[in-house]
């Protein structure tokens, strides 16, 4: 049981996380960052190539780990976390109690528990596996359907748990589509002779690059793209698994038997950390993250020590969660600067009293 | 009617000059057609898509497009089994929708 003193703490070494840690500590400030996980990295940790340049996920988190020069401690499960006139008080699952004077929330996102779409046959055929199952298969180097064969027929299925009113989840995740698009490239890469087909509505590739990674798919690895979302999922006796859905471009109902169904699960808001925030509903938004999207959200995050970053405000890149993180790393030093400012006038008017 | 001995096809042309009162007066009654965003999963599930093509999609654009006749008929083929309800990412009323367009058709 120890108490810590900090000028920031960082929930979540995650890419916004090491970002904003490197950021704020290079300033000049103490700051440590908060992992529940055993390893530091966060989602990162799960990725074996990230789209859409295919740069190994573990090369980008060694750069991070190798420019954050602040306390990282790991397996820490925050229990409590309250707030008094100095600043923030969190306690731990061994009581350790770390204090400072802001507190930065980037705890990112969970990805959609795929058991509660039913219909789709995750965890009741075994060959439907998702996007995330699948990313750990490539970091083994072990792509294999359940009978230890490798697939020859492959299909992705794109927006589960997004935009879907039934699992209340409303929102597009944005980086699903770019993730199955780049999943389809990597194995046919490395199986060649494999057929992919991926079940879209709409294909949003808003991304620098993301078109590109779209058009390489078609054009050099024979990618089909159909437009339709997924009904059910059937099982063979042979485990392939038949798949029935609407053909909306030809106008015609349409099944497709594969040998492996991927589902590219969307991102979701964490509730954990929510809970422990305390005064904290006006911080969040309809959809479950935080924040509430606007362009000038300056109301929300001045003023009280409190910041997001991250995921944790809405499905992001790598790249766009790094960029936030810069940018929150950047309010969280104008705050401490000016919280110390207050607190050196205070004390000096007190002597001068 | 006189017999030419040929048939003139319908217009193939989707005229988007012309509105559909059937469509607009859909909307008041269930106005959650407005938010489909065309997926198909209602056909996808459907219990008689295979055999007669039916599909709540379908019926709408039918519906928007004014091929009220094409219509009329494919409404015959509807089971209200209530499936496509069930499979709607969207959450619309596909059966409300689907009986409230018989009763307007059967007049």
């Amino acid at each position: 049981m120890n108490t810590l003193n900090f000028d920031c703490i960082i929930i979540g070494a995650g890419p916004a996380g090491l970002k904003a840690g490197s950021i704020i500590s290079s300033n000049g400030h103490k700051i440590c960052l908060l992992e529940k996980e055993n390893i530091p990295g966060g989602k990162l940790n799960t990725w074996h190539e990230l789209f859409p340049h295919n740069e190994s996920a573990r090369t980008i988190l060694g750069k991070m780990l190798s420019e954050n020069s602040a306390d990282i401690h790991t397996s820490v499960n925050i229990q409590k976390i309250s707030r008094n006139k100095n600043g923030f008080s969190l306690r731990d699952q061994n009581n350790n109690e770390y204090r400072a004077p802001a507190l930065l929330v980037a705890t990112g996102f969970k990805p959609f528990n795929a058991l509660r779409k039913e219909e789709y046959g995750y965890g009741i055929y075994k060959n439907v596996i998702t996007s995330v199952d699948l990313e750990e298969m490539f970091r083994n180097k072990n792509v294999t359907n359940s009978q230890g064969k490798v697939p020859e027929r492959v299909a992705f299925i794109h927006c589960v748990g997004s935009r879907d009113i039934k699992v209340g989840n409303e929102f597009c995740s944005a980086n699903c589509c770019i993730t199955g698009i780049k999943q389809a490239i990597e194995l046919k890469k490395m199986f060649p002779r494999i057929n992919i087909f991926c079940l879209y509505m709409d294909l949003r590739l808003g991304g620098r690059f993301f078109e590109d990674c779209y058009k390489t798919a078609q054009i050099n690895y024979k990618v089909q793209f159909i437009r339709g979302r997924l009904s059910e999922t059937n099982e063979n006796a042979d485990h392939t698994l038949v798949l029935r859905y609407e053909d909306t471009l030809a106008g015609k109902p349409a099944k497709l038997t594969v040998d492996m169904v991927v589902l590219l699960v969307g991102m979701q808001p964490d509730p954990a950390i929510a809970q422990l925030l305390p005064e904290i509903n006006a911080h969040i938004g309809s959809d479950g993250f935080f924040g509430n999207g606007k362009i000038d959200n300056s109301g929300l995050v001045t003023g009280n020590g409190l910041f997001f970053a991250g995921s944790c405000t809405g499905p992001k890149s790598i790249t766009q969660s790094t960029d936030e993180a810069a940018d929150v790393a950047f309010r969280v030093n104008e705050y401490l600067k000016k919280k110390t400012t207050n607190e050196t006038t205070s004390s000096h008017d007190r002597i001068r009293v | 009617m006189t017999e030419f001995g040929f048939d003139i096809h319908e217009d193939l042309m989707v005229d988007q000059d012309r509105s559909s009162p059937a469509y607009d007066l859909l909307l008041e009654k269930v106005p959650s057609v407005a938010v489909c965003l065309s997926c198909g999963s209602c056909t996808g599930g459907c219990i008689s898509a295979e055999m007669t093509g039916f599909g709540f999609r379908n019926l709408l654009v039918l519906l928007k497009s004014n091929r009220y006749q094409r219509l009329a008929n494919a409404l015959e083929y509807c089971q209200f089994c209530g499936k496509c309800a069930m499979v709607c990412p969207r959450g619309i009323n596909t059966r409300k929708a689907i009986l409230e367009m018989k009763k307007y058709f059967k007049g």
